[in-house]
């Protein structure tokens, strides 16, 4: 119910109940009463009348002359379980995979002729039903090699090479940049598993779920948090999902992390909300090693669950170390790298020990290098590229706990990261530094922070939330640039990187999103899961968010958007698994300019 | 004896192969037609809606047995037709197709946009396809009541049997089924 000027409540429920007269004798007389005073109600019930007569005047279709016998071929058909009964094979490799294709395609041969020919089917994924209307291209559930589900529009294979995100034409219409020379990439459009959070409610319990994404399927269900999943990150091996949760309205995030293969959970621990600086979690390329930042009573300060033996320890003790994200080392062995925030920001990468290391000191703890004026370096999957942030930082508030965000003259680079023979001394030389937007001038108002993601394949990523304290670069007729609700999306390859032009249509969020919350990007650069949430009206009514599949076209054709999941409440973050080959190796020579 | 009575205990209806077969067929003609009515403006696809009422008839015949006398066979069918619709959506993961209904002409900076703006779609749509868009821009569990209560006309108590909620949940969904439909029909240009 919504609440009238006179401040009590509009009896909304019983404008609803009364068009079917299920009012009892009682609600009715209340009813008759508000109504006769009440503006509001009488057109509210005007509108729900004739909202009844459109929809029960909706045209009667006949249905399909051939139903009663597809029904009855049906039946005499019997067939094989539906395919989602079937064992679920789960992180099973290859070999289970094998064994889950070949038990697939023995129920498809099992339905005989109440199948639909194939021509006439979508090949959207396996049905069902004894009388499928698709083909089923053979993937299935678990981590590991599968087919993509291609969209009506979609053209990816399960051989595709990467499509770059589109760039701008003569014309300011966006054009494909050149495609970089082909290499298998495992393409999945839909993520390898998404989180799905329903809260405490009158009939039901609260819920965390794990599901998996292409059968929608629940992984595993985990110990309810206090708030909605904002942030996860999947380890690379697909073991361990690393997540953060809301708690309440306390202002902070919870840090998990969860083994899917037996559900156990593990806390980590609390930090302060509000920052994407404080959201930023990494997994080690072997998968060992979570890297995180909570900010708290001892100030801001990295930290590092080790999977090996469940410890979970800071690794710093200064007042305001972020952890930014693992690098690959020469010979083996793991880094990392931390920032310092401060008026001159720097970064710091250091060998991550075997044991638990002492609290690393800046400028005091040794280090392999260091990156003066760079803070929160986010090395892409390959380990190729770094996306980072320049510009002078200030706390949020004084006094600890705090975050701090840039305050003058902050802007996202990219960068090459340089292989280990060309970093000079101690100093971490990124090369070939270029400004993330390329058509933004970054004078001293600029960027106060934004969330930042690689894609799965190593060169695509993904920025939105963006903080921008300047006036919008854009004309007074356009849409603000850059906008905080607009999602960013190109790549390394793409020579203008970021412009206006790289956003998302806006059309692609529905109506009434308060936020973006997050984006992953899948391994075909063409495919994102946005998570968006919406307003609600208080503390008393339940978060909600919903997850979007979209996929981004050129062109003048419009991107596609799939809402994820029908469930109420509050679905995502999404998560894809890097292709193995696209694992963190050794650091690849960087390209000429 | 029309279907919607509810079935003796342990009477002929299924004891007997060509009593399943009977009932069967007074089952299928009277509720093909509503049911596939009910899962076309579900999904708004006629092939869609055509798979889910076969798969709906098939589990109906497999599960005849679980009918009962306190059971309304209405309710229980459709029961089936919405549960298998929910299975097919979820699988499909085609709840919303959003980019078709999202767009509007003030939206479009990114990029010359040579489509039709929503004047020219809302008035080239005929009002069956304004309404069933509205109906898209539902969440499923909305459309699933607005259309049991208006276009199949039951009553909260059949609904919730249908569903699976309670006669005060009922009301309650209903109730926010039909703002936010409200809102969607405003979108098409149909009310204020």
């Amino acid at each position: 119910m919504s609440w009238s000027p006179e401040g009590g409540r509009h009896p909304e429920e019983l404008v609803s109940a009364s068009l079917t007269g299920d009012l009892t004798e009682a609600e009715q007389a209340q009813l008759d009463r508000h109504l006769a005073a009440c503006q509001h109600c009488q057109r509210l019930l005007a509108s729900f009348r004739e909202e009844r007569r459109l929809i029960s005047g909706l045209r009667h279709v006949p249905p399909p002359v051939d139903l009663r016998e597809r029904v009855a071929a049906g039946i005499a058909g019997g067939g094989a379980a539906p395919w989602w009964q079937r064992p679920r094979i789960l992180a099973g490799g290859v070999a289970g995979l094998a064994v889950a294709a070949a038990v697939l395609a023995l129920a498809v041969l099992a339905l005989g002729d109440a199948r639909r020919p194939v021509a006439d089917a979508p090949s959207d994924g396996p049905s069902p039903s004894p009388s499928p209307s698709a083909t089923p291209t053979g993937s299935f559930p678990g981590f590991g090699p599968s087919t993509p589900t291609p969209t009506p529009a979609a053209t990816a294979d399960a051989s595709a090479t990467p499509t770059p995100a589109p760039t701008p034409g003569p014309t300011g219409t966006p054009t494909p940049a050149p495609t970089p020379a082909a290499t298998p990439v495992i393409a999945r459009a839909t993520p390898d598993v998404y989180l799905a959070f329903t809260p405490a409610q009158p009939e039901g319990d609260q819920q965390l779920l794990v599901v998996e994404g292409e059968s929608g399927e629940t992984v595993t269900e985990l110990e309810p948090p206090s708030g909605p999943p904002v942030n996860a990150i999947l380890s690379p091996d697909g073991a361990w999902l690393a997540y953060m949760t809301e708690v309440g309205e306390k202002g902070t995030n919870e840090v998990w992390a969860t083994r899917l293969g037996d559900g156990e959970q593990v806390p980590l621990g609390e930090t302060l909300a509000g920052s994407p600086f404080l959201e930023q979690l990494s997994w080690s390329p072997d998968s060992r090693y979570l890297a995180y930042t909570l900010a708290d009573e001892a100030g801001v300060n990295a930290w590092l669950f080790d999977t090996a033996d469940g410890s979970n320890d800071a690794i710093t003790a200064a007042a305001a170390v972020y952890a930014a994200s693992f690098a690959p080392a020469p010979g083996g062995g793991v880094l990392l790298w931390l920032s310092v925030a401060g008026p001159e920001p720097i970064s710091y990468l250091i060998e991550v020990p075997d044991d638990t290391a002492p609290s690393f000191v800046p400028e005091v703890s040794a280090s392999v290098g260091i990156a003066p004026g760079v803070f929160l370096p986010v090395v892409s999957p390959d380990g190729s590229h770094a996306i980072y942030w320049r510009g002078a930082m200030q706390a949020a508030e004084t006094g600890a706990p705090s975050s701090w965000l840039l305050a003058e003259g902050g802007a996202p680079y990219l960068a090459e990261v340089p292989a280990d023979g060309d970093r000079a001394a101690d100093e971490v030389a990124f090369a070939n530094e270029r400004p993330l937007f390329s058509d933004l001038t970054i004078g001293r108002e600029a960027f106060a922070a934004a969330e930042v993601a690689w894609g799965a394949d190593g060169k695509s990523f993904a920025v939105w939330d963006a903080e921008w304290m300047g006036e919008p670069q854009s004309a007074p007729e356009e849409a603000p640039y850059p906008d905080s609700l607009r999602i960013y999306f190109s790549n390394v390859d793409d020579p203008d990187l970021i412009t206006r032009l790289h956003a998302l249509d806006e059309g692609d969020l529905p109506d009434g999103v308060a936020e973006v919350t997050h984006v992953a990007v899948a391994a075909d650069a063409r495919h994102l899961s946005l998570t968006v949430r919406f307003p609600t009206g208080g503390a008393l009514e339940a978060p909600r968010a919903a997850l979007l599949l979209v996929t981004r076209n050129t062109g003048d054709v419009a991107d596609e958007v799939e809402q994820l999941a029908a469930d109420d409440g509050w679905v995502g973050p999404a998560v894809y698994r890097q292709p193995p080959d696209r694992a963190q190796q050794s650091p690849e020579p960087s390209p000429q300019p | 004896m029309p279907l919607a009575q509810p079935a003796p205990l342990g009477g002929t209806r299924v004891s007997t192969p060509a009593a399943r077969e009977e009932t069967f067929q007074r089952l299928f003609d009277e509720f093909s037609s509503p049911i596939y009515n009910y899962l076309l403006r579900m999904v708004a696809d006629p092939d869609r809606a055509a798979d889910i009422s076969q798969d709906t008839f098939i589990k109906a015949y497999r599960n005849l047995h679980t009918l009962t006398e306190a059971s309304s066979v209405r309710s229980w069918i459709y029961r089936i037709a919405t549960n298998t619709a929910i299975d097919d959506m979820r699988r499909r993961r085609m709840v919303t197709p959003m980019a078709a209904f999202g767009e509007d002409a003030e939206h479009g900076f990114d990029r010359p946009d040579e489509r039709p703006g929503p004047e020219a779609q809302v008035v080239g749509a005929t009002l069956d396809e304004r309404i069933q868009r509205a109906l898209l821009r539902l969440r499923p569990n909305h459309r699933q009541c607005l259309l049991l209560s208006d276009l199949e006309d039951m009553s909260p108590q059949q609904i919730g049997e249908v569903m699976g909620l309670s006669y005060g949940a009922v009301r309650t969904l209903l109730c926010r089924a039909r703002g936010e439909m409200r809102h969607a029909l405003a979108q098409e240009g149909l009310t204020r």
